[in-house]
């Protein structure tokens, strides 16, 4: 059986026997969900989320400058999700979202760091396992799937068998 | 289900395996006492995600609540993995057994830059409802007392004598065995009093 792989730091998630319009959709959303959960200092952690196509690596490029000045919390743009059209019969291709960050780790609490000293917190600690294994993901895949159900240009979708295994094992520190 | 309830639950296997290695075990909120890492010790939070899920039919009681349990370890830098991974995967293994478990991330080693700790963690999505965590049966002090018991429809000794219901007086109860014989007496006068009605059968 075919299954769209959403490889995020630390986790995997797998959507079963789904279009490329609806992998596409849960992309965007979980992108969306982080930005709007990340924390926010400058903003520059936010704005650095990015989605690619297939089971990529995303190295960190962005360094940490010495000092940052405090923003308000802005909107964002929805993200850019690449499209999956060209991938032709390969029905498992899916996408891997990252952090160009150099901190990242620090930003998403896998390691410790960013609230020991903090004054003012942007984000609640563990806001992205939190996420990730408190349900947040899930609904952002179940949404994608149901407004895909909805779509009636979409044809010969499943709404059943959607969601695959959860939290395969993936070394963030890579 | 509280969440003190849900919080024992996954943190006693932690505590337990902390204390059969001598490992300190530090509870969220509570403050560090040095920042040196010539002593080991074992965190571990819980955090709750989505905690509101519509029930189906009368299923009233149904919980389902979801969250992420992280287990992190701190130990001396430059001193190799060996005992990190020999505290990290006792821990895994206690948990893997633990109902509500639904999947584990790692345990993921590294060295953390700014701090003198070697550090390992390890998450878990959890599920809870109703029917998953176990009754807690403390392993050093096995009385059982009525004090975290919330009454139904509570009624005071006071008001009751007012209406002229038939409990005996408790003011004289100070111990649990006070309060055991209270409770007999309770029965015995209620039995008492519903016997012109019943005949006096069960």
């Amino acid at each position: 059986m075919a299954s769209r792989k959403f490889k995020l730091p630390g986790f995997s998630e797998y959507l079963e026997e789904v279009t490329q319009v609806t992998a596409r959709e849960a992309a965007t959303r979980i992108v969306g969900e982080l930005q709007f959960l990340s924390p926010w200092y400058s903003g520059e952690f936010a704005t650095n989320w990015v989605v690619r196509v297939g089971d990529k690596r995303i190295n960190p490029t962005v360094p940490a400058k010495p000092t940052y000045e405090r923003t308000s919390r802005q909107a964002l743009p929805a993200p850019v999700v690449p499209s999956l059209r060209g991938t032709g019969s390969k029905k498992n291709v899916g996408y891997t979202i990252g952090n160009l960050t150099e901190y990242r780790n620090i930003a998403m609490d896998l390691v410790p760091g960013r609230v020991e000293e903090a004054r003012q917190l942007s984000a609640p600690k563990d806001w992205y396992r939190t996420y990730i294994e408190g349900g947040g993901l899930t609904s952002a895949l179940q949404a994608a799937v149901s407004t895909a159900a909805q779509n009636p240009r979409i044809k010969g979708f499943k709404r059943s068998n959607t969601f695959g295994p959860v939290g395969l094992v993936i070394n963030p520190f890579n | 289900m509280t969440l003190q309830a849900i919080r024992r639950h996954f943190e006693t296997p932690v505590v337990e395996v902390c204390q059969s290695l001598g490992i300190t075990y530090r509870p969220a909120n509570t403050l560090e006492p040095n920042g040196d890492a010539y002593s080991e010790f074992v965190e571990a939070r819980l955090q709750f995600g989505q905690m509101m899920q519509p029930n189906v039919g009368d299923c009233v009681g149904l919980e389902n609540i979801r969250g992420s349990f992280i287990i992190e370890y701190y130990g001396p830098k430059g001193r190799g993995p060996a005992r990190a991974q020999e505290v990290m995967e006792l821990l895994f293994c206690e948990m893997l057994a633990l109902k509500g478990v639904n999947s584990i991330n790692g345990p993921n080693f590294t060295e953390l830059d700014d701090r003198p700790y070697y550090f390992a963690s390890m998450s878990m999505a959890i599920i809870i409802n109703s029917g998953t965590t176990a009754p807690f049966t403390p392993s050093e002090d096995p009385a059982v007392t009525t004090r975290g018991v919330a009454l139904v429809n509570p009624v005071t000794t006071f008001a009751a004598s007012v209406n002229n219901e038939i409990i005996p007086d408790l003011s004289s109860a100070t111990t649990q065995e006070d309060a055991n014989k209270w409770i007999a007496e309770s029965l015995e006068a209620l039995d008492e009093t519903l016997s012109p009605i019943d005949g006096g059968s069960y």
